[in-house]
């Protein structure tokens, strides 16, 4: 594991109930920043950083083991925020996790969120007046946080790189190895990793907007759960459910 | 755990020390989604034993199945994702090996992602069959009998492959489709966000040249070698 002092660390930050895929997609995807064919790469590392180091559940049955803990990754390069749902919200109420957020991001050239990972930069007041994006049924609660929050794959606004889901963290990765390194890097881990999508019902503007209503049911099941949450950040929850 | 299996339609996913992260992580997605949907589906990952397994992801990053081969012996369906040399190694590793060949014989769905085929492959289960893999892997999958297909996924029977990592996640949309319906596949992709736009566009299959073209035919080259020693396992077993 290269550890050299130029080493420009981009870290991932989990938090219970992330979204796997929103860490594992865009990971694998710096793979063609991280790593070259027969050796890994002393530029750029990948790293998930946590308040500890033990293992932090994901939304599917297998759980993460982060590599560092915030205060051991106090200046990355970098930092990425995966989506998760309602969990995602509810770490809004985590002050570790904001903390950690406006400390590293301060010193940091790239910040960026997949899905309702924006609602933990919005929260650690970010993104305030940005363009951003994040899931589309989510658009319109983003807002409320004062985001210039637009339905998109993914978007740039200064230093700061939203996308909207699974895809969009792997198409804003892919985006990323391109500017930080070549289209031919980009392309090549492409190829190895056979992103070449093929939804077999088409992409979600084909979808007719299947599963939109799932959203608010959800969260008025959580409500409860999310005041208790935010107990701590009252003025997050009256301006989001209020 | 037996009543689990009993009330429950399993899906195992099959962990295994050095594995393409990616490869689990696109199903498992998927399908952890269709079982908030549809709860008589639940996901499980299994492994040997329940500890911290490394993956491809370069790091100290580890992930942690939750359950032990044993305590999930009759899945309603597996999936087996692959890797690199790590996958290989798999090919020959007997705890692997028996888990995959009895879990599949009473399994009503066999799946794969990239070179998973190629452990699929490796017990005997792909003979005849039509089946995909990664593409820089597709003369080792011959080498077992399998007719290799390059399409994101193949169906031949209860066996389901898909080709390298990412098209894991179409074949598990197609899965869930299969499993209940197009439209909860539909408002699964739409819970997950999944709605690609390669920035760069798609892959040019006819022209993969440079390191990843030499990596192909190195394989190509190596294939009868790689495939020997799994071959007189399955032998054996017969």
């Amino acid at each position: 594991m290269p550890n050299d002092d130029n080493t420009r660390t981009i870290a991932f930050v989990a938090y219970p109930g992330l979204t796997l895929l929103e860490v594992v997609g865009p990971m694998t995807a710096f793979l063609g920043l991280t790593r070259g064919l027969v050796s890994t790469s002393r530029e750029y590392s990948t790293l998930l950083v946590a308040e500890r180091t033990g293992p932090v559940d994901s939304d599917t049955p297998m759980a993460l083991v982060p590599d560092k803990a915030f205060e051991e990754v106090p200046d990355p390069f970098a930092i990425i925020v995966p989506g998760g749902g309602v969990s995602a919200l509810k770490a809004m109420g985590d002050d570790r996790i904001l903390d950690y957020l406006r400390f590293a991001s301060y010193g940091a050239e790239l910040v960026g969120s997949v899905s309702t990972g924006g609602f933990l930069l919005a929260a650690a007041g970010l993104l305030e007046g940005r363009r951003a994006t994040t899931h589309p049924s989510y658009v319109d609660l983003l807002k409320k946080l004062g985001v210039d929050c637009v339905p998109r794959n993914w978007i740039e606004d200064g230093k700061f790189i939203t996308a909207a889901g699974v895809s969009g963290g792997i198409d804003m990765a892919l985006y990323l190895v391109a500017r930080l390194k070549n289209e031919q890097q980009a392309k090549t881990i492409q190829t190895a990793m056979e992103y070449d999508p093929d939804p077999p019902f088409g992409g979600l503007e084909q979808n007719g907007g299947a599963g939109g209503n799932g959203l608010a049911t959800g969260l008025a099941e959580h409500r409860s759960d999310l005041e208790r949450a935010l107990a701590n950040r009252p003025d997050l929850f009256q301006k989001l459910f209020g | 755990m037996a009543t689990e299996e009993q009330n429950h339609k399993t899906i195992a996913f099959v962990l295994y020390p050095g594995l393409t992260l990616f490869d689990m992580a696109g199903p498992l997605q998927v399908l952890s989604a269709l079982s908030e949907i549809v709860p008589e589906y639940r996901t499980v990952v299994v492994a040997e034993r329940v500890e911290p397994v490394d993956n491809d992801i370069p790091g100290q990053m580890k992930v942690l199945p939750n359950n032990t081969f044993e305590e999930v012996p009759q899945p309603f369906a597996i999936v087996v994702p692959g890797g690199n040399a790590p996958t290989i190694r798999a090919m020959g590793n007997e705890a692997i090996r028996a888990y995959v060949r009895s879990a599949a014989e009473t399994a009503e769905v066999v799946g794969s992602v990239c070179t998973g085929a190629l452990i699929l492959a490796s017990v005997g289960l792909l003979e005849g069959r039509r089946a995909t893999t990664h593409w820089a892997f597709y003369k080792i999958l011959e080498q077992f009998g399998a007719t290799y297909v390059r399409e994101r996924w193949v169906e031949d029977g209860k066996f389901i492959c898909s080709a390298g990592v990412s098209a894991g996640i179409d074949m598990a949309l197609h899965l869930a489709a299969r499993l209940t319906d197009e439209e909860t596949s539909r408002e699964v992709q739409y819970r997950l966000g999944y709605d690609p736009e390669p920035p760069f566009g798609g892959i040019d299959y006819e022209h993969i040249g440079g390191q990843l073209g030499a990596a192909r035919a190195g394989l190509s080259l190596a294939a009868p070698v790689i495939a020997a020693k799994p071959k007189r396992l399955t032998k054996q077993n017969r």
